[in-house]
């Protein structure tokens, strides 16, 4: 219905340009109050969305029949305990499954990455068609052992070794550049696509 | 009994359990491995929406209180607007998550009044705070953007570079631009960024470690 | 001279930020329209899907992308649903974020439904799956162990697309939109395990990531950001608000250089003009 839409249009405009009052004028209320709400939407779309996976995958298969789930459900139960001091340590049962998991895969990956990447053939400079190929992948070698040793703090770093950690640090310096620039990118595009759904809101463009 | 389950060597056999399993099944090819893991995850999975509700749940109470405590005791000298009380940003999201359940989970997601809330409200709000971000970027950069040190100059000669590789406009400037823009991200960049990722890999896997084996007491003991 | 200098350096940063703001809203009213060269890591993610993915494959299509980043990949997701559909592609969809959900039913599953797709047959889409590298994990290793039932609701045996269906090894590649950990955790538990090509595609700021995969041969291409949607679209020929977005961020980026090059330009002659750079720095 167009008067839906039209009082969508003005929440989202003038949402919008209270986001925008706080870094192009200074903090004040109305502020504040998109940023609480924003907190409020967000928990709750979080909310239903989970609530809806366990209505799917979880209660559906149990009236089903498949009752091995049931224990699923207590142990996610468990979860509230927290809520009541006296019980709240059997909250960490649950957790533990949830903790142990993401480790272990957390172990493998970063193993089998670490692994990989150092195995990896296409940093090598004689294979490189051009110089400032042959010249990168050189970069590539130089910049890999000394950022490493850089972070090993296992021993003093002194005599050659401050001479790699001062090569480390400049090359570290590259790559936080590097991910400066395509941070502001990113940035600047979401910037600039608020600022396009403002005026497409407000019927400029 | 009671201190028999409280004892923190149930969460570690736990932990133990379930990263054995998960990284066993990855490494090695046998059945009773890949059975176990399917289960354990499948738990993980149903565990992790359940946290959800118990943030919503957590977030109820927690505002209540901070409302309660706001209206009778009064919110200080540094708090806030001198308009409202903070009770006013606490009642705001409060009612906001609330209400976004209620309409969820009675009309669904796919009705006409949850989607109105979501793209009128929720989409353009997240673009909207994460972009606002980048205006702080800039008087931040402007600020701080100083190539006093060697190290300082690096850093604001490959942030420049790649700000104008990734856009036209700098090979409209340059031709030469995106060139250099692209052996700084190809290469020159990514060989410390390896070295850090071994380094965090490391890093990674001790604390998984000491975490399995209940040495960080955050985990294995909170609460207590 | 200096204190020209000195009133530069404390420049109120609001000014600053209004002037950002000018540069990046006018391209809109006075559209530039620079051309967007190919890079190529978006040339060869295009050159796999063109010529190693035969008509009729079966794709993995993962929308992981938080709503902050829907205006870099909305474009992208709409051309990519449409030259799915041109390919024949039979498309699985899921997504491991909630607003994953939202973003196929506006951007993906309105392509398919204009090409006369017929849900079941030719798409499903399995909803939010929480858990984010375990769930990961579980769909490379069985669908119906992790899901009993799609995002509608039907169960997963009775859709006759899902026959067939139901492990890693069973797709021809995975598209992977994403805004954080999404993609990288395919090829992780994707790729590295059992050969799976993986399509990137994210925001700018995972370019630098991407990349180092890309040139580690562990991924046949990447497309980030908006410049990559605006790339995907040009390349099939679809109208994409890429163009003009690229002009407004080229000019926000332009202002911004301009004031830090002064800035430096600034400190330079206050250090070689023998002042005490220690004061130098502005009110925050």
């Amino acid at each position: 219905m167009a008067i839906w839409e039209t009082l969508g249009n003005l929440t989202l405009i003038a949402l919008i340009l209270m986001v925008y009052s706080f870094p192009l004028y200074k903090e004040n209320l109305f502020y504040r109050f998109v940023e609480y709400l924003f907190i409020g939407v967000t928990i709750g779309h979080a909310t239903v969305v989970a609530v809806q996976f366990l209505q799917k995958n979880v209660l559906s298969p149990i009236l089903g029949g498949e009752t091995f789930l049931i224990g699923v459900l207590l142990l996610s139960a468990l979860l509230f305990t927290r809520f009541y001091r006296p019980y709240a340590y059997l909250a960490r049962w649950p957790m533990s499954f949830l903790i142990g998991s993401m480790m272990g895969l957390r172990i493998f990956a970063s193993v089998n990455s670490a692994k990989r990447y150092m195995l990896a053939t296409a940093y090598n400079p004689l294979a490189q068609p051009d110089l400032l190929s042959q010249l990168g992948s050189v970069f590539v070698i130089i910049g890999y052992i000394t950022a490493a040793l850089y972070f090993t703090w296992g021993w003093e770093h002194k005599g050659p070794l401050r001479w790699t950690d001062k090569i480390g640090r400049y090359l570290l310096m590259t790559y936080f550049g590097v991910s400066f620039g395509s941070i502001a990118m990113a940035r600047f595009t979401w910037f600039s696509g608020t600022i396009k759904t403002l005026l497409t809101a407000m019927g400029l463009i | 009994m009671s201190s028999l389950i409280r004892r923190k060597e149930i969460t570690i056999a736990i932990m133990l359990f379930c990263a054995f399993f998960v990284f066993a099944d990855r490494a090695y090819k046998a059945p009773i491995l890949l059975d176990t893991s399917k289960w354990v995850q499948k738990w993980v999975l149903a565990i992790s929406a359940v946290t959800m509700i118990v943030t919503f749940i957590s977030s109820i109470i927690r505002n209540t209180r901070r409302i309660q405590t706001s209206l009778s005791e009064g919110d200080g000298p540094d708090a806030g607007s001198s308009i409202v009380g903070q009770w006013f940003y606490y009642g705001t999201t409060l009612v906001a998550s609330v209400l976004t359940v209620a309409v969820g989970l009675t009309m669904g997601i796919q009705s006409n009044p949850y989607q109105w809330m979501y793209q009128y409200v929720f989409q353009n709000l997240a673009t909207a705070i994460a972009s606002f971000l980048g205006l702080f970027y800039i008087g931040a950069a402007f600020r701080a953007f100083r190539a006093r040190t060697a190290e300082a100059a690096i850093l604001l000669i490959c942030g420049v570079t790649v700000m104008l590789t990734t856009n036209p406009f700098g090979e409209a400037i340059w031709s030469g631009f995106p060139v250099i823009g692209s052996w700084f991200l190809n290469w020159v960049s990514i060989g410390s960024r390896r070295g850090m990722g071994l380094a965090s890999s490391v890093g990674t896997v001790a604390l998984a470690i000491r975490v399995i084996l209940g040495y960080e007491r955050s985990v294995s003991a909170g609460g207590e | 001279m200096s204190s020209i200098i000195d009133k530069f350096e404390n420049l109120d940063r609001r000014i600053l930020l209004w002037a950002v703001v000018i540069c990046v809203t006018l391209p809109y009213f006075i559209p530039v329209g620079l051309p967007i060269p190919y890079e190529p890591w978006v040339l060869d993610a295009i050159d796999f899907m063109e010529n190693e993915v035969p008509d009729g494959a079966t794709v993995l299509l993962d929308l992981s992308a938080a709503l902050r980043v829907i205006t870099e990949l909305e474009g992208g997701m709409q051309a990519t649903g449409w030259y799915f559909t041109q390919r024949g592609f039979k498309v699985v969809g899921t997504c491991f974020y909630p607003d994953g959900v939202f973003e196929w039913y506006n951007f993906i599953e309105p392509e398919f439904i204009k090409a006369g797709y017929v849900y079941g047959e030719d798409y499903v889409f399995l909803g939010y799956i929480p858990g984010e590298s375990t769930g990961v994990d579980r769909l490379a290793k069985s669908i119906r162990d992790l899901i009993s039932v799609d995002y509608e609701g039907n169960k997963i045996e009775d859709l006759p697309m899902m026959a067939d269906i139901d492990k890693a090894e069973d797709f021809a590649f995975v598209m992977a939109f994403g805004s954080g950990w999404t993609p990288g955790s395919y090829i992780t538990n994707w790729y590295l395990p059992y050969g799976i090509p993986i399509i990137p595609f994210s925001h700018m700021y995972g370019l630098s990531g991407y990349l180092s995969s890309w040139m580690a041969g562990f991924i046949p291409g990447t497309i980030c950001g908006v410049r990559g949607s605006g790339e995907w679209a040009n390349y099939l020929g679809l109208p994409s608000t890429a163009v003009t977005m690229l002009d407004s961020v080229g000019l926000g980026h332009a202002i911004m250089i301009l004031f830090i090059i002064l800035g430096n330009i600034a400190m330079l002659i206050e250090k070689y003009g023998g002042k005490d750079t220690e004061s130098i720095g502005g009110s925050p």
